[in-house]
């Protein structure tokens, strides 16, 4: 009935299966709130995974903790959904164990830099060709709203109520200084962008860290779609991805949140 | 024949050198060997070394208290053993310059009358030969192996294929300091007082170390991953894997730490790879929460925990058996687990494959339990070691129930079928939630309930597969004893020690500590009166655990000395509780 009368949304909803990234979706819901940045992650990667046509039986996903842990499930693959901050080295383990597979280790910014922290310079210096994709929000979401280490000094949270003393880090700063041999950033507001980064990051032979930056439109007042709308632009046309030193001047601007890949590099990868 | 050796000498003079040296020496002419090493924590310790080394012409799995040779390369550290020594011992020391006989601190005073002295000028001839002293303790070797009867050229070979890295000039000159002692020996000291001969029947036996065991078993079982991070004394372990697994397509991976080494594991679990890793205490605290993950995400996981002594960083190069607890208990909410724990060097090989076979197969952690005397210690191998015939036990789905697969389908025996990665069309995601059949994370009561029930369902299926417990001993016997992990070769020397002194007792032994074999328990109890649970921990560990049956007549005995119990401190405790039994 619905469709019958509104023939054009049937015909749109046609070519979204035509172009199959729907298959790359289980059958679960997902869990996040309306408007959550996570959506768009989840959509984007799908359509990568289409366009470059890895059959979701070879396909891998390691998570922690957080609203980004959920993800594996929503995807049609193997996923395994660890413990809180454990995302790279399960993810490490899957690639060593079947070397054929596109792993990813997905985990939010409290999971992969603070209490996951440590695993990251060791992923990211080993070179292991797995996908880290870290869902940066600047929050304790799925706790409601407690303070993380990428939160803006002075941030007023549940545990932080006169304010959070901390400098925030900066993640793609570190990466780049961890020696990751591909260090991108997405905003998950610009869809096109995010998906063809993720394209990059899978392709890339080596550890490929894309930093996301997904807004919780319902825990960080802060940290809003508006703001990045504001501030994420593209890296500049002149950017060399190879030049290290443009890629650690970029990366420190906190003004202007540049995204596109900083840099890309090759140095044998651990399988 | 039943001889003890104890080497002497302060850190750095070789002296485990030549413990190893004897005892491949030993092992080649057909001798039964047990040798165990104890030094500082530190690499260079300024202070003491020593090894002990039992020889004799029936297996051996423990050590007596008795010293039958002292061999000892420098003076002051000997003073320590001089208390120990028999009176028909032998004493092998550097004796130039002579007027240490004088000396009223020197240990030579303090040992006790009657002994035998076999002084020797150990640092002149390895002055004669190389021109320096460091050869004192080969020295030391060819007079020992003199007293020994031990031929000249067994030795000889020995040190050839030791030191073949060295060069010719270098194994040259050790022959020849070897020969100079040996044949001062044969020149000074003719009479019997100065041999104890042990019989040499020139079929060899391998011999292997607790740790080396547990890494062939390993690559027999095809483990293909290895992740780990360095402690003491498990890293062996993990050396030998790194020299070893590439030959056969396995990996090895230094980690940052103990929980990455074990997210690894259980990474490379999940895709089907048989994957391990091996630690000690401090490590095995760290990896608690992914044996959590392991038992409620239904991943297979095998953990090596080689006891030291705990708490904390504790006494690292100190043996202990008091990790059962946290392997029992380790981890918050209802965890199922397998703990096993190797009685010798050789069922640390047939536990390591065991250890893969049961992890694959109940999808759930397997802890084997070795410690520091049973991973140090080199000993004579009698059997062959098997090949296993299965080098994969993981239930897979069958390809015709793809449609109506479930992950963790509520099967009978708890065993639900896990797809690998890579299979076409059985996709999942694992939890460390709770989970329904289908893997979605549910918190009902009644699922939670359900799941719970399956997942422990897995350890009855397993008490019915793998249960190995015996009771061995005289059936009449009103003494019983449980003992469990290395302790375990005290124990049955003990038992063939109190028989002779007309002690009945019997022994329950198993490797399996978990799921606990509660009927082999419950029979031995019952058809005692008192139950003796040595164990090398303070609490009694072990015992505790089994309270449950009939505490009133458990007796503990724990010792937490760090130094292995021998069968003669067992046997004092047994003649306590049959003197107890006696006077009831």
């Amino acid at each position: 009935m619905f469709y019958e009368k509104n023939k054009d949304v049937k015909a749109s909803f046609d070519t979204v299966v035509q172009q199959g990234a729907l298959n790359y979706r289980s059958k679960e819901m997902p869990i996040w709130c309306p408007g959550c940045g996570d959506f768009a992650i989840a959509q984007a990667l799908v359509e990568a995974l289409n366009e470059l046509a890895i059959p979701p039986k070879d396909v891998a996903i390691g998570s922690g903790i957080g609203c980004s842990g959920r993800f594996p499930v929503f995807i049609k693959c193997y996923g395994f959904h660890g413990v809180h901050g454990r995302a790279l080295p399960l993810a490490t383990g899957m690639k060593l164990g079947n070397e054929k597979l596109t792993v990813f280790a997905m985990g939010g910014d409290g999971d992969g830099l603070s209490i996951g922290a440590g695993h990251f310079p060791h992923a990211a210096r080993r070179n292991i060709n797995i996908n880290y994709f870290l869902f940066d929000n600047s929050i304790y979401a799925l706790t409601k709203g407690q303070t993380s280490p990428t939160a803006d000094t002075g941030t007023v949270s549940k545990t932080t109520p006169f304010g959070s003393l901390d400098n925030p880090l900066n993640p793609v700063l570190l990466s780049l200084s961890y020696g990751s041999t591909f260090v991108a950033r997405a905003f998950s507001g610009y869809h096109h962008e995010m998906k063809n980064l993720m394209i990059k990051a899978i392709q890339h032979e080596g550890f490929s860290f894309l930093h996301i930056l997904t807004p919780c439109v319902v825990f960080n007042k802060q940290k809003t779609y508006e703001l990045y709308y504001d501030r994420c632009k593209p890296l500049p046309k002149s950017h060399k991805k190879s030049s290290f030193d443009q890629a650690m001047k970029c990366a420190q601007n906190q003004k202007t949140l540049y995204t596109g890949v900083f840099y890309q590099n090759s140095r044998a990868a651990l399988q | 024949m039943d001889i003890t050796i104890k080497f002497s000498g302060t850190a750095g003079q070789g002296i485990q050198t030549i413990g190893d040296v004897l005892t491949n020496t030993a092992a080649s002419t057909g001798i039964h060997v047990l040798n165990f090493r104890s030094y500082g924590a530190e690499i260079r310790a300024r202070g003491n070394s020593d090894a002990t080394v039992r020889l004799s012409n029936t297996p051996v799995s423990s050590f007596t208290d008795d010293i039958d040779v002292l061999v000892s390369t420098q003076r002051n550290a000997s003073i320590v053993w001089a208390s120990a020594v028999k009176q028909d011992s032998i004493i092998i020391f550097d004796n130039d310059p002579k007027q240490v006989f004088d000396e009223k601190d020197s240990f030579l005073a303090k040992l006790p009358p009657g002994v035998t002295l076999c002084g020797v000028p150990l640092t002149l001839f390895s002055q004669e030969i190389t021109g320096a002293s460091k050869g004192k303790n080969i020295a030391a070797l060819g007079a020992l192996i003199y007293v020994l009867d031990i031929p000249l050229e067994s030795c000889e070979a020995e040190i050839a294929r030791f030191w073949k890295r060295k060069g010719d000039l270098f194994v040259k000159n050790n022959c020849a300091i070897l020969r100079k002692a040996y044949e001062y020996c044969q020149t000074e000291y003719l009479t019997e007082s100065y041999r104890k001969k042990i019989k040499v029947t020139g079929k060899g036996f391998p011999v292997l170390s607790g740790n080396q065991a547990v890494a062939k078993g390993a690559l027999a079982a095809k483990c293909s991953i290895y992740a780990g991070y360095p402690i003491t004394p498990a890293t062996p372990i993990f050396e030998m894997l790194a020299k070893e697994l590439p030959a056969q397509k396995g990996k090895v991976i230094q980690t940052e730490d103990e929980i990455s080494a074990i997210s690894v594991v259980l990474g490379a679990s999940f895709t089907g790879a048989r994957s391990m890793t091996a630690t000690s205490g401090p490590g095995f605290s760290l990896m608690i929460e992914q044996i959590g993950l392991s038992s409620m995400a239904e991943v297979p996981c095998v953990i090596v925990c080689v006891q030291r002594g705990g708490p904390s960083t504790g006494l690292p190069t100190k043996t202990e058996q008091s990790d059962l607890n946290i392997a029992l208990y380790g981890g918050h909410g209802d965890t199922t687990r397998i703990i096993l724990a190797p009685t010798n060097v050789s069922e640390c090989y047939s536990c390591a494959i065991k250890a893969f076979d049961y992890a694959q197969r109940y999808q759930m952690p397997v802890i084997l339990l070795s410690d520091f005397f049973l991973a140090n210690r080199r000993e004579t191998i009698h059997e062959t070691f098997k090949k296993p015939k299965k080098t994969d036990t993981l239930v897979k789905p069958k390809s015709s129930t793809q449609k109506s697969f479930k992950r963790f389908k509520n099967t009978k025996n708890g065993i639900s079928p896990m797809p690998i990665p890579g299979t076409e069309g059985f996709y999942y995601t694992t939890t460390g939630l709770e989970h329904n059949e289908s893997g979605t994370p549910v918190y009902d009561p009644e699922n939670h309930l359900a799941q719970t029930d399956k997942r422990f369902r897995k350890l009855k299926t397993a008490l019915q597969e793998i249960n190995d417990a015996e009771i061995i001993g005289d059936p009449k016997a009103k003494i019983g004893i449980v003992s469990w992990g290395s302790t375990t070769g005290a124990v049955l020397e003990a038992m063939s020690l109190a028989q002779s002194k007309g002690i009945s007792i019997k022994v329950l032994k198993t490797t399996v500590l978990w799921p606990l074999p509660e009927n082999s328990i419950k029979e031995l109890f019952s058809s005692v009166e008192k139950v003796l649970i040595p164990e090398m921990n303070y609490q009694g560990q072990l015992a505790s655990l089994l309270t449950f049956v009939e505490a009133d007549k458990i007796i503990r005995f724990n010792v937490i000395s760090g130094i292995p119990l021998t069968s003669i401190d067992i046997m004092q405790q047994i003649e306590k509780v049959n003197d107890v039994l006696r006077k009831e």
